[in-house]
């Protein structure tokens, strides 16, 4: 089991690259919720049981960052992954960022497989409880990912 | 007399237990015989023609200090055979000769570590001599160093000794700029020679992102950005390659930027960068972006031929006004109504151009002679294509000798009048011929441009078949289209020509024929033909219906509008077909398609003074006669009737 029925919220202020991320994230089976800046993002991760953070940066009235710190300051889930995605990857706000401990800072625009296999990644089980798989182990259809030349 | 002796002929064996021993692997007698005489005065050269007669060679006639290896072989590869000759002989300094100083045999020999050098075909004397002196130079320090290290380190393994060697891999001689960087970002100091010519010689363990930084900070601090996730591990590794940004600008020169996961055996432990120089990749892109400016031009032209002219003459108008000066407001609205207008023209790069240059006068800059003499420059030719294309209609009669000494013989011979008046009527038209041999001309251009050296482009219409080129002007300017795709895809490889069983040299014919009533316009390559399957399917993805033969033709002509530019369904056959199908039926004309899978294509355009029914489409060869045969039927395209009154 990956993504199935977990729960991931995208925070931008652009309706374009919230449909976007939405689309690059179907088929995973997870469930997705949408806020348009900082605060209604802090209030959906408030109401949610939030698996997976993808924010942007820049947004109007409560930004990337205010959002990240308030996460980080949660009683009991202070350790939910985030991945910034936004148009900038480098300056002030991404050091914060990184500086708060997310898990990835990713560039706008990105490759839809791309952003999947980053969120796949980050919602694999193998990162919470490392165990080798069961034949019994349901099987779970993610994008699918060109595999990677070593 | 020594002196007197050519060198070649000194004894071959004056010396012969000094020489250096080495190995040449080749499968072409000629390269080994020419490595012979190339080498045998410094080295003793021993041969052989593939590489399990080179294992052969190596095992019973060794120690050979150097083995060079032709790349491509049958049976053993260079580099499979260099990696067994390393097992035989691992003291061996091993060189691959290669014709291809591809990326893949550069990572398959960094990988194995075992390839000294590669050396490029064809490989000058000095260069030759000048890598084996290296190698062997090479060999020494190898065997130095492995004494030392044996007497000080017992447990020291060959491995360690391989991954030592391979540290030492310089690749002097493939084009690309090479650098291995580890995933916390330490550069290693060994890089390809193109790598220091442009950014200058890493030393070991910089950070990669503090040596770009040098040279390009903004791309510096997108690499640092990755790197930071590359080393958390939090996100998988082709998230973080395809995150790292891959064009930069150093000085002057663009440099595309591609990485590469090395893994020695593990984890991926180190990034390989592969740096090219893109400087021929975008002066391929700006000939493009021309073309696709003139074929914008082209298409306003046809659509709105005054207002094109107008804005021709307005534009020429006011790119005079742009002089070198001090910013002035005359000089501002000029940029800005050009700049505006040409954007509507489609003429988007010198838009683009004055654009640029209304900035930076607008900011209280001058125009500077350079910048005035650009905008000029690029407006000459641009105009000159237009104009190249347009110069169609001239207020002279000419008529050729052959012309005058016809129409003597008429009237000696005592035609009627009407026979003499149309005759006459015909001369007040414009010969078909030089319009062709224009486009034709460009055609070659275009071949050049594309880099198609297998083309010869002929033009055939006879001096009598003549047109009203007033009435042709917007056909013409559209017929530009059917030369870009016809040299684009009618032209195929000569290896696929010859493999075909055609000669090398492929033919794109022109030709003007006069019918009965009418004439024929002909573009006729004797290319691969057109791919129906292809267009097929270009037509289903933007839903144009493509059923059968006749919607697929339909289909050809389709042009499909998105907002940037023009796409069309038969991106097999290039842009603007649509217009060019528009331009001819607007004056009567009919078009078709004859295509021959491998043999060729045909685009045939048919005037007539009547409308054709939908059999008489096909195109019957024997209907075609020469223009002297024609009946009395008034062209469509004639000038209007003189009255016999």
């Amino acid at each position: 089991m990956s993504a199935l029925g977990k729960t991931v919220l995208v925070v931008d202020d652009s309706v374009v690259m919230r449909k976007l991320v939405t689309a690059a994230l179907a088929g995973m089976g997870c469930d997705i919720v949408e806020a348009t800046n900082g605060y209604e993002g802090i209030q959906l991760f408030n109401h949610y049981d939030v698996a997976l953070v993808i924010t942007d940066l820049v947004m109007p009235e409560t930004g990337g960052i205010e959002l990240i710190e308030s996460i980080r300051a949660h009683a009991s889930r202070s350790d939910v992954p985030v991945i910034v995605l936004s148009s900038q990857v480098a300056g002030d706000l991404v050091d914060r960022a990184f500086a708060f401990g997310v898990k990835a800072c990713l560039k706008k625009p990105i490759k839809r497989a791309v952003l999947a296999s980053a969120v796949a990644f980050l919602l694999a089980p193998a990162r919470e409880a490392p165990r080798a798989p069961s034949p019994r182990d349901p099987v779970v259809s993610l994008p699918s990912i060109p595999p990677h030349e070593a | 007399m020594c002196d007197s002796l050519p060198s070649d002929a000194l004894p071959a064996t004056s010396m012969p237990r000094l020489r250096p021993r080495i190995l040449c692997v080749d499968d072409e007698p000629n390269v080994l015989a020419g490595l012979v005489r190339m080498l045998r005065r410094e080295f003793e050269v021993v041969t052989a023609g593939d590489g399990a007669a080179g294992l052969e060679v190596l095992a019973r006639q060794g120690p050979f200090i150097v083995v060079v290896s032709d790349f491509m072989m049958p049976g053993m590869t260079g580099v499979q055979f260099l990696a067994r000759a390393k097992q035989l002989a691992p003291d061996t300094v091993r060189i691959l000769l290669t014709g291809q100083a591809s990326l893949e045999g550069a990572i398959a020999s960094v990988n194995e570590g075992n390839i000294f050098r590669f050396l490029s075909k064809p490989c000058s004397r000095e260069h030759l001599v000048k890598a084996l002196e290296d190698a062997i130079e090479q060999a020494r320090l190898v065997t130095a160093d492995r004494e030392l290290l044996e007497r000080k380190l017992e447990d020291m393994s060959a491995d360690l000794l391989r991954v030592h060697r391979a540290r030492l891999l310089v690749l002097d001689n493939v084009s690309d700029g090479l650098v291995t960087v580890g995933v916390d970002g330490t550069m290693s100091s060994e890089c390809s020679a193109a790598l220091v010519a442009w950014m200058g010689a890493p030393r070991e363990g910089d950070l990669f992102w503090r040596f770009l930084a040098r040279h390009d900070p903004d791309f510096a601090a997108s690499v640092e950005t990755v790197f930071r996730m590359l080393r958390a591990g939090d996100v998988p590794l082709e998230v973080c390659l395809d995150q790292l940004p891959t064009r930069a600008l150093v000085g002057s020169t663009p440099l595309g930027f591609r990485y590469r996961p090395v893994s020695r055996g593990g984890p991926v432990s180190h990034v390989l960068v592969v740096v090219r120089d893109l400087t021929p990749e975008i002066e391929n892109e700006r000939l493009e972006a021309d073309q696709r400016e003139l074929m914008s031009g082209i298409s306003q032209l046809v659509q709105d031929p005054a207002e094109f002219l107008g804005f021709l003459k307005e534009a020429s108008a006011l790119v005079a006004q742009i002089i070198p000066s001090p910013s002035t407001v005359g000089l501002r609205r000029a940029l800005h109504t050009l700049k505006a207008n040409s954007d509507v023209m489609g003429l988007g790069r010198f838009a683009v151009l004055c654009h640029e240059l209304e900035g930076r006068v607008v900011a209280g800059g001058v125009v500077t002679a350079a910048d005035a003499a650009e905008v000029h420059a690029r407006w000459a030719t641009l105009h000159d294509r237009f104009l190249s294309v347009l110069r169609v209609d001239g207020p002279d009669i000419a008529i050729t000798l052959e012309e005058h000494r016809a129409l003597v013989q008429m009237v000696k011979s005592g035609a009627s009048r009407g026979d003499l008046v149309s005759r006459i009527e015909q001369l007040a038209l414009t010969p078909a011929r030089p319009v062709l041999e224009r486009f034709a001309a460009r055609a070659r251009d275009l071949a050049l441009q594309l880099g198609k050296a297998n083309v010869r482009v002929v033009v055939q219409a006879d001096e009598a078949v003549r047109h009203n080129a007033r009435l042709f002007a917007p056909f013409w300017a559209a017929f530009v289209h059917s030369i870009r795709n016809v040299v684009d895809h009618g032209v195929d490889a000569e290896r696929d020509r010859v493999a075909a069983g055609k000669p090398a040299i492929a033919t794109i014919q022109l030709t003007a024929r006069a019918l009965p009533d009418g004439l024929t316009v002909e573009v006729t390559d004797d290319g691969p033909g057109i791919d129906w399957a292809a267009v097929r399917r270009r037509a289903l993805q933007v839903g144009v219906p493509a059923n059968d033969r006749a919607e697929c033709r339909a289909a050809l002509f389709f042009d499909g509008v998105s907002a940037r530019e023009t796409v069309s369904v038969t991106s097999g056959r290039g842009i603007g077909m649509g217009a060019l199908k528009v331009a001819c039926e607007a004056i009567g004309g009919e078009v078709t398609v004859l295509s021959e899978a491998g043999r060729g294509t045909t685009l045939l355009f048919v005037f007539r003074s009547t409308p054709l029914s939908k059999d008489e489409i096909a195109f019957n060869p024997d209907s075609v006669r020469p223009y002297s045969q024609r009946g009395p039927a008034p062209l469509i395209c004639a000038l209007p009737a003189i009255s016999e009154k």
